[in-house]
């Protein structure tokens, strides 16, 4: 049984069919990389995965562990270890980074018949966690994501990633943004989460994200579905021939 | 022709439930003179009157206060507010049912006869019918000693049988004096249906300083009406601070006057209603003096079927002139049959002013609680997350103040029996 297995998967938006017919398996211990132009599907795959509202889901099967994950809620497969690392992630005044963690965790912990952690076990967590994403302690004070540079919150993304230590990884478009050093660290972070039980799912449009994350597999998603898969090879030859060629290719 | 003044007035009883003396005689034909407030005036456009209306109609005929159990032990009163936990014995002063318990001997103050008060001839008809229920006024100077620097007032309800409450207090912050002024506004659950009709005038003197706190928790059976009449002088500060989780109707008046050069005025509040709570808050600020500042920050959540009402209104008079005024009012709508009326006004006769107004409401935002719900958070955990956040946000003028943990008490329970979900 795969981890994450989505077959003939139609989803649309308001009426307006975006993903058509998208198939695609995923393992434990596996890195999967989904490429694909804008407009492709990419960032809506990474949504209906996570469970965001607004995304019709018209046919078509997403199981995962064995379970439609389409009849969770957001936070139920986020308690069952499917986390989003978002492309944009949302700015929260008055709620505390540290305290969102904690609960996190602490409803993840929950779910798995596991205690609550407490206060010093969860500030040491933390601290090795800030340390591994070169963030300052302080951020955990602040509200959340409130006020960050660009930078910052992909790093906040993925420390939240270290902490919660998921089965399965979304990253919607995650090097988006980022300077060269910010990547270095974000894709420092992911890489250090890499491990025979858990999986990850990589959406991205360049091949940058890749020269540090290196993916076992590579998909191309054009027009809603997988047009073409591959070794990391297809993600260097896609940077330099652009996504058209792929096209052609599925056409014919 | 009748006038509309007299066809009002017909609508009113012609005498009371209780004795009047000749100054009170005169409050209660001035009360049906000016006739019940109906949202056809201006002042009460966003808040039905009908209720209040039939209440008061009732108590004029037949006012509980008189059966008042007065063997009740203050003490054990008080003690089932936890809030009230931290107030000092020796600061407090006691209201009950809107009379005031003479205990607090040692604050050496003394209530005045009506005669003496400068609260003057009432121009709106509840001031004057608080006139024509209340046998004395509070008056006292405050800032010359130390126990006169912060009080306490505990304003309790607790009626057996329906009642007037009409608390009358006259404070006079003396000049260059300092002082904290807690009131604390209560109402025994399982009590009878109330109608607190509050007056409250505040001189602030030359440079002095008042930290005004006002903590409103009421059932639904309470209509409260608090009018406060505040004035400033040259270079004095006002910072004030209320928190209202609402009644069938809390109303609160506050008409404030910069009377001198310079003064300052902080008016922050939070209200927060739901079942079929209405809450009014309406502020009428005049600059008179050049040089003077004044700041509206009120935010308001509402929940359920309930309503409220921010009416802010700055005037400038001419020659007021660098005067700076700021309105700011924030809501957050937690349901699809909620109300808010946010009308912030600004009427400038001067030159060279700066004056800025804004309102914003909206509801829970979407992004968020999706955000917070992919990280494994419930959506209700996530809602009242977000609604903590906001009300938090509003709370910082006593965040880091011995009134924190009342209110911060008062705010959590409050939200524990708040409807979170938008529903019908």
């Amino acid at each position: 049984m795969s981890l994450l297995n989505i077959e003939d998967l139609h989803v649309s938006v308001n009426g307006t069919p975006i993903l058509k017919g998208l198939s695609l398996r995923v393992d434990a211990g596996e890195v999967h990389a989904v490429m694909g132009p804008n407009g492709s599907g990419k960032s809506t795959l990474a949504h209906v995965l996570a469970g965001k509202p607004g995304y019709e889901v018209d046919s078509g099967r997403v199981e995962y562990r064995g379970e439609d994950l389409t009849e969770m809620a957001a936070d139920e497969r986020a308690r069952a270890g499917v986390f989003l690392a978002f492309q944009y992630p949302v700015e929260i005044p008055g709620v505390n980074n540290a305290y969102l963690l904690r609960a996190a965790l602490n409803a993840a912990r929950t779910e798995r018949g596991e205690d609550e952690i407490d206060a010093v076990a969860f500030m040491k967590l933390v601290r090795e966690k800030c340390a591994l994403m070169s963030m300052d302690q302080r951020f955990l004070n602040r509200s959340v994501n409130e006020g960050f540079s660009g930078g910052e919150k992909k790093r906040n993304e993925v420390l939240q990633m270290a902490v919660l230590e998921p089965t399965l990884c979304l990253l919607d478009e995650t090097d988006s943004g980022l300077d060269i050093d910010a990547l270095r660290v974000v894709a420092d972070g992911i890489n250090t989460l890499r491990s025979p039980e858990r999986a990850m799912l990589m959406v991205t449009h360049y091949q940058r994200l890749l020269d540090y994350v290196e993916p076992d597999f590579v998909h191309v998603l054009a027009d809603g579905v997988i047009q073409m898969s591959g070794g990391k090879e297809l993600a260097l030859r896609l940077e330099a021939d652009g996504y058209d060629w792929v096209r052609r290719e599925s056409a014919a | 022709m009748m006038t509309q003044a007299s066809a009002q007035a017909s609508e009113l009883p012609d005498a009371t439930a209780w004795p009047l003396d000749e100054l009170q005689q005169a409050e209660f034909a001035r009360f049906r003179e000016l006739g019940f407030p109906t949202t056809r005036s201006e002042s009460w456009r966003y808040t039905p009157t009908t209720q209040l209306k039939a209440l008061t109609q009732q108590l004029l005929h037949d006012d509980g206060l008189a059966d008042v159990d007065a063997d009740v032990k203050l003490e054990r009163l008080l003690a089932i507010f936890p809030i009230l936990a931290q107030v000092p014995t020796n600061r407090r002063l006691i209201f009950r049912n809107g009379v005031w318990i003479r205990e607090q001997t040692a604050l050496g103050l003394t209530p005045v006869a009506r005669a003496s008060d400068a609260l003057g001839a009432a121009d709106s008809a509840l001031a004057a019918l608080n006139g024509a229920r209340a046998d004395t006024t509070l008056h006292a100077r405050l800032g010359e000693t130390p126990a006169a620097s912060e009080l306490h007032i505990v304003h309790i309800l607790d009626g057996d049988a329906p009642l007037l409450a009409a608390p009358r207090i006259e404070f006079d912050i003396l000049a260059d004096h300092d002082v904290t002024l807690v009131e604390y506004l209560v109402q025994v659950p399982g009590s009878a249906p109330v109608f607190n009709n509050a007056l409250m005038a505040l001189r602030l003197k030359a440079d002095a300083k008042l930290r005004f706190r006002r903590l409103q928790v009421l059932t639904d059976n309470a209509h409260s009406v608090a009018e406060a009449r505040i004035s400033l002088d040259a270079r004095s500060r006002l910072d004030w601070f209320s928190i209202d989780t609402g009644a069938a109707l809390a109303r609160n008046d506050i008409r404030l006057t910069l009377d001198g050069r310079d003064a300052n005025a902080d008016l922050a509040g939070v209200f927060v209603g739901n079942g079929k709570q209405h809450i009014d808050n309406r502020l009428d600020v005049a600059h008179a003096e050049p040089g003077a500042r004044s700041r509206q920050e009120y935010v308001g959540l509402v929940a359920e079927l309930s309503k409220a009402v921010y009416h802010g209104k700055v005037t400038v008079a001419e020659g007021a002139d660098a005067t700076v005024a700021h309105q700011h009012n924030r809501n957050l709508m937690l349901s699809d049959t909620s109300e808010i009326f946010a009308r912030p006004e600004l009427e400038i006769y001067a030159d060279e002013v700066e004056c800025a107004h804004g309102s914003t409401t909206g509801q829970l935002d979407d992004n968020a609680l999706f955000y917070l719900q992919s990280r494994g958070l419930s959506r209700d955990d996530a809602r009242r997350l977000l609604i903590e956040a906001f009300v938090a946000s509003a709370l910082t003028p006593v965040a880091d103040s011995p009134l924190a943990e009342p209110v911060n008490a008062i705010i959590a329970d409050k939200l524990a029996v708040l409807g979170m979900e938008n529903k019908q």
